[in-house]
């Protein structure tokens, strides 16, 4: 049995090796998509551009206006004097928000009344639109405190000015600089690994079938076990050696920290890669076609890997029946695993659950890639 | 001369649907992708577990945690009874945040002395955590504002009020962003995948080697090969938007012809790029390997996922480069906005510039594959 | 039962193959039909027939890897729908396209089988030379499978299914792309094998060479329209001695066809 695994192994490696330009890719892949989703997906909201209709033109408005431009958070890249159709302007795609400043501004507030200000956000991007108006709301409230603070100094009914009532003391944890990066580039690992792992096992099978050298190899004495693990080990190293590189290049070009147990994450990893392959040789042994296993691998990796891992989008704000699917996919487990192993130095006592679940889905998978691959033509 | 065109369209199709089963990846899928993205793709910060530690335990704490509780962005699920609780709440990942209230706090609001409220974030999620913190800073803010409200009297300190609306998706629905990025993908996947495929599998299997020495000449055979992806790849535009509208009630302002031509300029580039890997690739698994590489910087730097301009600078010039940004631009601008041609030009001319380039690369290059 | 008692009742038995109504569906086509025969121990049996006629299905179903809609077939004395396993260990398979790996080299391909046809190392080195030097590829054990031409690459797959010393030997049209004096070869090849007590089983749709076959069958749509040694047929069906075996193909189709005309499975 061994033997017979042995030369499997031997043979794939070879074939591995004999495709240096797959090789190429295999390798290039992960760490081309680590350095651009790393530094593409960035949901900081930056650079917002504002366009700023003010009709009142005073003093007080300019000092908003100028708030404004000291953020980081907003580029004022419309400010007009006169009054411009709002929607017209996100319209032409040049202003995500528009505020408007109407006339009577100032004299309205210093007589005491309240003053209504219109902002217009473009929706088409949901999160930037509630982020960035979020961040507007933001500013414009701490303005009015601090004006109303300065007026009731002014005029003697309070003891300080400028300084808010309540004050906000943030604190953050394990990314003091809250960079995306550390929360994206561990989910990377995982989405990589997972596309990756069943991209290139589902095409093996499915190409031995298409070129007929299953058909040899069903006509001979070996079992579906062992041309499972003997398919599975070298796409497992190879599947190492990837995820390897992709924490080499997380490491050293986004300064992720590291705080967790290099076992924990050995073990956690390959488990995630038994099963990401696992998939991939289960599709590829139920279609026998390299085309449709493909598109099958990919589509079912990614859309999980992407969206149901908790990879960007949280699976808390999901509705409640694909919430529940999430609980179906290994790479949130594994991602959970990865984020507490990376950032929060957790252990084997908090990841176990994670674990476990890696281990059954592992056993599962390769159970069920036993049964699918009968030694046989029908 | 167009029908020998006619004839190796028809064996194409004949081909490709030889496989019943091919019609998953090349109809249903696209149409699952976008109830995935549309559906469990809210980016919609809500629900978001935090927990609170009140150490004053007065009217006016109460007023700030009701605030919290009020807010449909937050669940306080959690009141903890001390420092270490919330310690632990964290690390667990029970909470992403925890609201600590100071013991004197509503004496010193009272004796108009500064107090502070501590928020302590789980940094993990940088961009939750960032939203967290603008939202309760806001919340905070507003108490803020309705102490001072207190001092004041008839004539003096008006408050500003923010009136704030969306435009565009005023339910912000992230199903309305994401459906123009799922045709994107859905046809990039089609066409650029599937071209690079089938013209490397008549390699693989030999039988190219039939066509080269019959009297096809290498513009039919282009065509031949192309073609019927092209109008898979128009069917699932159809199939997408129609989808889109029956489940998501997606917003079609603008002309729908419109987006189909912009839709086909596109797909001369994305075919054209087909058929460039298909004379680099010797095998299927280099095809569809490669077809992937070119995919994967193309989704990711177009403003499909995450917006351009949130991007680092040098990110942002590349991006130019990406004639996927263009077409994503121009296909939210025509079913989000009405826009029209008045307003996409340059999108399209950019688009036809590369369409008409790539065009020529890749016929060059494929006659020469040919000989 | 460890494997040497098994091999000793496959030896007992003096039939290597024994089908019995024997058919094949694929929906609604019927690719074999009711075929019954056996195949002794030792003996080069031929299946002939035209293109599509139903034989490399038999082949497959007898080499285990096709599962049969009906009827029996036994490989010494296993059973081929539900042995297969076992059956897989004392045969050798050589399919009728290329089914070897194209970018691994001579050596590596027979490395490859001989693993997986759990030769140990020692057997392997033992074996090795023989079989390389019995199918011809002595000197091109470096080349790429891919770069040999139609003829060595048959021999190379004829190479790779003996490398075991299987006891019955499935052979689908193994002189395909094979020139005239290199088929003549192979048939002098597989005299040897059967000689030292392999059963050779052949398929082909060369009538001139399969008359070098101990016993042979004919097999037309599906369905075994004679069978016995090329003299029998010679004389039941047109004769004469000298008539070559297109001619009693050709005779037996005919009488076939002016048979009232029979039901699908009837015997």
């Amino acid at each position: 049995m061994r033997n017979r695994i042995l030369s499997l192994i031997r043979k794939e490696t070879l074939h591995i090796f004999r495709d240096p330009r797959s090789l190429y890719l295999a390798v290039g892949l992960p760490v081309l998509m680590v350095i651009l989703f790393g530094l593409g997906i960035t949901f900081d909201v930056n650079n917002v551009r504002i366009g700023i209709i003010d009709l009142d033109n005073s003093p007080l408005s300019r000092d908003l206006a100028f708030r404004l431009h000291a953020s980081s958070y907003f580029d004022i890249s419309s400010h007009e004097t006169v009054y411009r159709g709002m929607d017209q302007l996100l319209d032409e795609g040049k202003v995500k928000i528009v505020m408007v400043i109407p006339p009577q501004f100032s004299r309205s507030l210093n007589s005491g009344r309240d003053v209504k200000l219109q902002l217009l956000t473009d929706g088409s991007d949901s999160n930037t639109a509630q982020i960035a108006q979020g961040y507007l709301l933001s500013l414009i409230q701490i303005f009015s405190v601090d004006e109303l603070s300065e007026e009731l100094n002014r005029l003697g009914l309070l003891a300080t000015a400028g300084i808010p009532p309540i004050q906000l003391e943030s604190r953050i944890w394990y990314n003091p600089d809250l960079r995306s990066s550390t929360f994206i580039v561990p989910g990377l690992i995982a989405v990589v690994m997972m596309i990756l792992a069943a991209m290139l096992t589902s095409l093996t099978i499915a190409r031995e079938w298409e070129n007929g050298t299953m058909e040899q190899l069903i006509a001979s004495p070996i079992k579906p076990i062992e041309v499972i693990i003997g398919k599975l080990i070298p796409y497992y190293i190879l599947g190492l050696l990837q995820t390897s590189l992709v924490i080499g290049v997380g490491i050293l070009l986004f300064g992720i920290p590291f705080k967790g147990s290099l076992l924990l994450l050995f073990l956690a990893s390959s488990l995630f890669l038994i099963c990401s392959s696992g998939i991939g040789i289960y599709i590829s042994a139920a279609t026998r076609s390299q085309q449709l296993s493909f598109m099958l691998s990919v589509i079912l990796t990614m859309l999980p890997a992407f969206i149901l891992s908790g990879f960007i989008f949280p699976i808390s704000s999901m509705p409640r029946v694909i919430q529940g699917l999430t609980y179906l996919v290994p790479a949130r487990y594994f991602l959970t695993a990865l984020r507490g192993i990376f950032l929060k130095g957790t252990g084997l006592s908090v990841l176990w659950p994670q674990v476990l679940f890696l281990i059954l889905f592992a056993v599962g998978i390769m159970t069920a890639c036993t049964r699918k691959m009968t030694m046989r033509l029908d | 001369m167009f029908q020998a065109v006619r004839h190796l369209i028809r064996k194409e199709f004949i081909q490709t649907f030889r496989d019943k089963r091919m019609i998953i990846p090349l109809f249903i899928a696209p149409v699952i992708q976008l109830i995935f993205f549309g559906l469990a793709v809210t980016t919609d910060i809500k629900n978001i577990s935090v927990a609170v530690l009140d150490l004053d335990r007065t009217l006016q704490s109460r007023k700030l945690i009701s605030a919290i509780e009020a807010s449909p962005s937050f669940d306080l699920n959690h009141h903890a009874a001390d420092y270490d609780r919330i310690d632990e709440l964290i690390l667990r990942g029970k909470i992403q945040a925890a609201i600590i209230i100071p013991q004197d706090y509503e004496k010193d609001i009272k004796r108009n002395i500064q107090t502070q409220i501590q928020l302590i974030a789980d940094g993990t999620d940088a961009n939750t955590a960032t939203i967290i913190m603008g939202y309760i800073g806001q919340l905070v803010a507003v108490q803020s504002e309705n102490v001072l409200a207190d001092l004041r009297q008839i004539g003096i300190g008006g408050i500003m009020m923010p009136e704030p609306r969306i435009w565009y998706n005023p339910e912000l629905k992230s199903s309305v962003y994401m459906v123009p990025g799922v045709i994107c993908l859905v046809l990039l996947l089609t066409t650029l995948i599937f071209t690079s495929m089938a013209i490397t599998k008549e390699r693989e299997v030999g039988t190219i080697e039939q066509l080269i020495v019959s009297p096809i000449k290498s513009w039919q055979l282009m065509l031949g090969k192309t073609i019927p992806f092209c109008l898979i790849g128009l069917c699932d535009v159809a199939l997408v938007l129609l989808a889109g509208k029956l489940i998501f009630s997606l917003p079609t302002k603008g002309s729908i012809l419109f987006l189909f031509l912009v839709a086909l300029v596109f797909i001369v580039t994305s075919l054209s790029l087909g058929l460039l890997v298909s004379t680099i690739s010797r095998t299927q698994q280099q095809a569809m390997m490669t077809s992937f590489f070119i995919i994967m910087p193309a989704m990711m730097l177009s403003g499909i996922f995450s917006p351009i301009d949130s991007m680092p600078r040098f990110i942002q010039y590349i991006t130019y480069l990406n004639p996927l940004r263009y077409f994503s631009t121009a296909l939210r601008g025509i079913l989000l906005k009405g826009n029209d041609l008045a307003v996409l030009w340059p999108e399209i001319l950019v688009l036809l510039l590369f369409g008409i380039s790539f065009f020529i690369i890749s016929s060059v290059r494929f006659r020469k594959y040919l000989e | 039962m460890p494997l040497k008692d098994k091999e000793q009742k496959i030896t007992q038995n003096i039939y290597s193959v024994s089908v019995e109504n024997l058919t094949k569906r694929f929906g609604r086509f019927t690719a074999v039909n009711n075929i019954s025969f056996k195949v002794r121990q030792g003996e080069i049996f031929g299946f002939l027939g035209p293109n599509g006629a139903g034989k490399s299905t038999t082949i497959r179903i007898l080499c285990g890897i096709q599962k049969p809609t009906s009827g029996q077939a036994r490989i010494g004395s296993f059973d081929v729908g539900t042995q297969s396993e076992d059956i897989k260990r004392i045969i050798g398979y050589m399919s009728q396209k290329f089914t070897l790996y194209p970018d691994l080299t001579v050596e590596e391909n027979i490395s490859f089988y001989g693993g997986i046809h759990l030769l140990s190392r020692e057997s392997l080195i033992t074996r090795r030379k023989p079989v390389l030097k019995l199918s011809g590829l002595t000197g091109k054990e470096q080349t790429k499978a891919r770069d040999l031409s139609g003829g060595w690459k048959q021999r190379l797959s004829l190479a790779c299914a003996i490398l075991h010393e299987p006891q019955i030997l499935f052979l689908d049209e193994p002189t395909a792309s094979v020139d005239p004096s290199a088929r003549r070869d192979f048939w002098d090849l597989i005299y040897l094998l059967s000689a030292k007590g392999t059963t050779v089983f052949v398929t082909s749709h060369y009538m001139d060479e399969v008359e070098r076959a101990h016993r042979l069958a004919i097999l037309f749509e599906g369905r075994i329209i004679t069978i016995g040694s090329p003299a029998e047929l010679k004389k039941r069906h047109t004769g004469s001695m000298d008539a070559s075996l297109e001619d009693v193909f050709i005779t037996a189709v005919e009488e076939q066809r002016s048979l009232p005309s029979q039901q699908e499975g009837a015997p």
